[in-house]
């Protein structure tokens, strides 16, 4: 089974603007929206919360890893994609005369977030955007190790939903929060030693419990990355599952 | 030590938009340069032609009627024509081994502004409308699983007009990974309002079929429709997917590198991990998508790596740009170089822009064409080339 070190984790949610802030389980009331000190000012202001929550929490574990920006290979995920954009549009098209924000719409693309953060770090390198629902945690982390199986070479997987659109998802579970997590992921050959390393994923059976999200965090799409994020942080080693048991049941295994 | 990947079998293929929706209405129009595009059906505020799917798609099974959308059906129709080649790989490969790696940058999203208009105008959404079965990309991913007996690992790729390109890309480092033994790729557009608007705002849409690599271009025509392959570990193949390029142009989100900086990249990192040198390319597939700086872009690209030689087709011409559907079915459209030996004419192109110094064939060529590459260029800077063989 093909072995990758974690050498970084980065998250952002409505409160917890990074990971250290979420480890301490205290909301700060103060930074109630991502932030995107990623991105250069002038950009930052013309890209949606998802955009800059998965800077954000990209930009965190990309630190701690201590990768080169320009070079490293990216892979982003998410359900629902630049959700508020579509709709912002759709309200343009049916409430609006009909025409739309040029700028809108070419930031409606699920890969918004891929080619601001590729444009900010100047990163001619591969990046790709995907999804599949409650498995893209799962899916992503499978781009990124076929990845960084094949080209020797450390990917960054990050991994975001904004808010449930409510219009279109109506009550469902009460909804979700905004949550954006990444990890930075080396081959386990040319990584240090004292990393702790990720298997898989496989289909399994999970001997780590779910963290102790609160409901609106665990019921994002993507929160089987929290608790990657959750289990790295807080040194739990074992079996984890990546969909909250709302998927296909895809799981990881943290080891030392 | 640079990525050299194996290259893997193609054994299958299966194709469908506005020039049909089979092997032969395909390669009957292509070879009649008769382009598919024409009127638009849905009612927009501006002219414009578009590649629409005439075909009648065929009805999921009664346990996927929920999942029923326009991409679900062409999927379905894909999947048909594929059935033989699928039997194959179920006989062979444990369904787990089997990937489904898709492309779309629409999905359902001509359901989904129906029903906000719905919700717009009545107060609620239509009562059968589901974003988790119409709209995401777990739908489509369901129907592809249950119709073609695949269980393997499965998303889809959504990075607008590379969305089903870089699919092949992905099956090839899985496979190479040991990750899975065979992989179901594609992609798949529908039209929508929105995509028209959108495109329109930008002021990158022609009022008439588009004209790629002409000297009178205004823009793109959107297309929809899709293609499936089937990759193998290995098998009898109809042709080899040698490597994928991948880029960022880094530079801005809806507009091209001006000297085509990462189409460049992508296609000499093709190149470099096919093992090959650029005479070897016996024809490109370009983007080719009909906007003024697009085309020029790119072919500032194709004629620094490749110079004048090479025959250059776009084909957007005939199908219009089907956009997450494009990639894999530009790849696709390249097979029949492969294994019949002719390429289309670049229809539209003439009279060809003087600035661009590239050999675009304007009729049918007839020859040996051993190897192919096919571009692919999106919003958010990502490149990517596609480069296969013969076998």
């Amino acid at each position: 089974m093909i072995e990758l070190a974690i050498a970084g984790t980065g998250l952002y949610a409505a409160g917890f603007p990074n990971a250290q802030a979420w480890e301490s389980r205290i909301p700060d009331p103060e930074k109630p929206a991502p932030a995107g000190t990623l991105i250069d000012k002038r950009t930052r202001r013309r890209t949606s919360p998802l955009t800059r929550a998965l800077a954000d929490a990209y930009g965190e574990a990309l630190e701690q890893a201590q990768l080169d920006p320009s070079a490293v290979g990216s892979v982003f995920g998410s359900a629902l994609g630049e959700a508020t954009t579509m709709i912002a549009l759709l309200d343009q098209m049916w409430r609006g005369d009909g025409a739309l924000s040029p700028m809108r719409f070419a930031t409606s693309v699920h890969n918004a977030a891929a080619g601001v953060v590729s444009i900010t770090t100047k990163n001619r390198g591969f990046t790709t955007s995907l999804g599949a629902d409650r498995d893209t945690p799962a899916m992503a982390l499978f781009e990124a190790i076929a990845f960084a199986a094949t080209h020797g070479e450390a990917v960054m997987v990050a991994c975001g939903d904004e808010g449930s659109p409510d219009d279109l998802v109506l009550g469902e579970d009460g909804g979700w929060d905004l949550l954006a997590c990444a990890v930075a992921l080396i081959p386990a050959d040319i990584a240090p030693a004292n990393l702790p390393r990720l298997r898989g994923p496989f289909p399994g059976t999970p001997n780590l419990s779910p963290c102790d999200a609160p409901t609106k965090l665990a019921h994002n799409p993507v929160a089987g990355l929290l608790e990657l994020v959750d289990a790295v942080r807080a040194a739990r080693r074992g079996t984890l599952r990546l969909d909250r048991g709302r998927g296909r049941g895809f799981c990881v295994e943290l080891v030392d | 030590m640079p990525y050299a990947p194996t290259p893997i079998p193609v054994t299958g293929f299966a194709l469908c938009n506005a020039l049909g929706a089979t092997h032969a209405e395909v390669r009957d129009a292509l070879l009649a340069s008769r382009s598919g595009l024409g009127p638009c059906d849905i009612p927009l505020p501006f002219p414009t032609a578009v590649g629409a799917v005439r075909t009648a798609l065929p009805e999921l099974p009664k346990s996927l009627g929920p999942w029923t959308t326009r991409t679900a059906q062409i999927a379905a129709l894909l999947l048909e024509q594929l059935s033989p080649q699928l039997a194959h790989l179920r006989e062979r490969f444990r369904p787990e081994r089997i990937a489904i790696l898709l492309g779309t940058s629409t999905a359902g999203a001509d359901i989904t502004e129906n029903a906000y208009r719905h919700f717009v105008h009545e107060g609620a959404l239509p009562a059968d409308y589901d974003l988790w079965r119409h709209h995401t990309y777990g739908a489509i991913l369901h129907v592809v699983s249950a119709l073609a007996g695949a269980k393997g690992p499965a998303w889809v790729v959504s990075t607008a007009c590379t969305s089903s390109a870089k699919p092949l890309a992905t099956a090839q480092r899985m496979i190479d990974a040991d990750l899975a033994d065979a992989a179901i790729v594609g992609g798949i557009d529908t039209l929508c309002s929105m995509t028209l608007r959108g495109f329109f705002s930008l002021d990158a849409l022609s009022s008439a079929p588009c004209r790629p690599f002409c000297g009178d271009r205004d823009g793109i025509s959107i297309g929809e429709g899709g293609a499936f392959l089937v990759l193998e570990r290995d098998g009898e193949a109809m042709a080899l997917l040698e490597a994928v390029g991948e880029s960022s142009d880094a530079y801005h989100i809806s507009a091209p590198h001006p000297e085509g900086a990462g189409a460049l990249c992508a296609m000499q990192r093709a190149l470099e991990m096919a093992g090959c040198q650029a005479e070897d390319v016996d024809h490109v597939n370009a983007h080719g998508t009909g906007t003024r700086l697009n085309d020029a872009a790119e072919a500032r690209a194709i004629e620094a790596l490749f110079g004048d030689s090479v025959p250059v087709v776009s084909t957007k011409g005939f199908t219009g740009h089907t956009l997450g559907g494009a990639g894999v079915t530009e790849a696709a459209l390249c097979l029949f170089a492969l294994q019949e030996g002719w390429i289309p004419a670049s229809l539209g192109a003439t009279p060809v822009d003087e600035r661009f110094s590239l050999n675009i064939p304007i009729e049918v060529t007839r020859g040996s064409f051993h190897r192919a590459l096919s571009n692919s260029f999106a919003f958010g800077g990502n490149n990517v080339s596609v480069v296969m063989r013969a076998p």
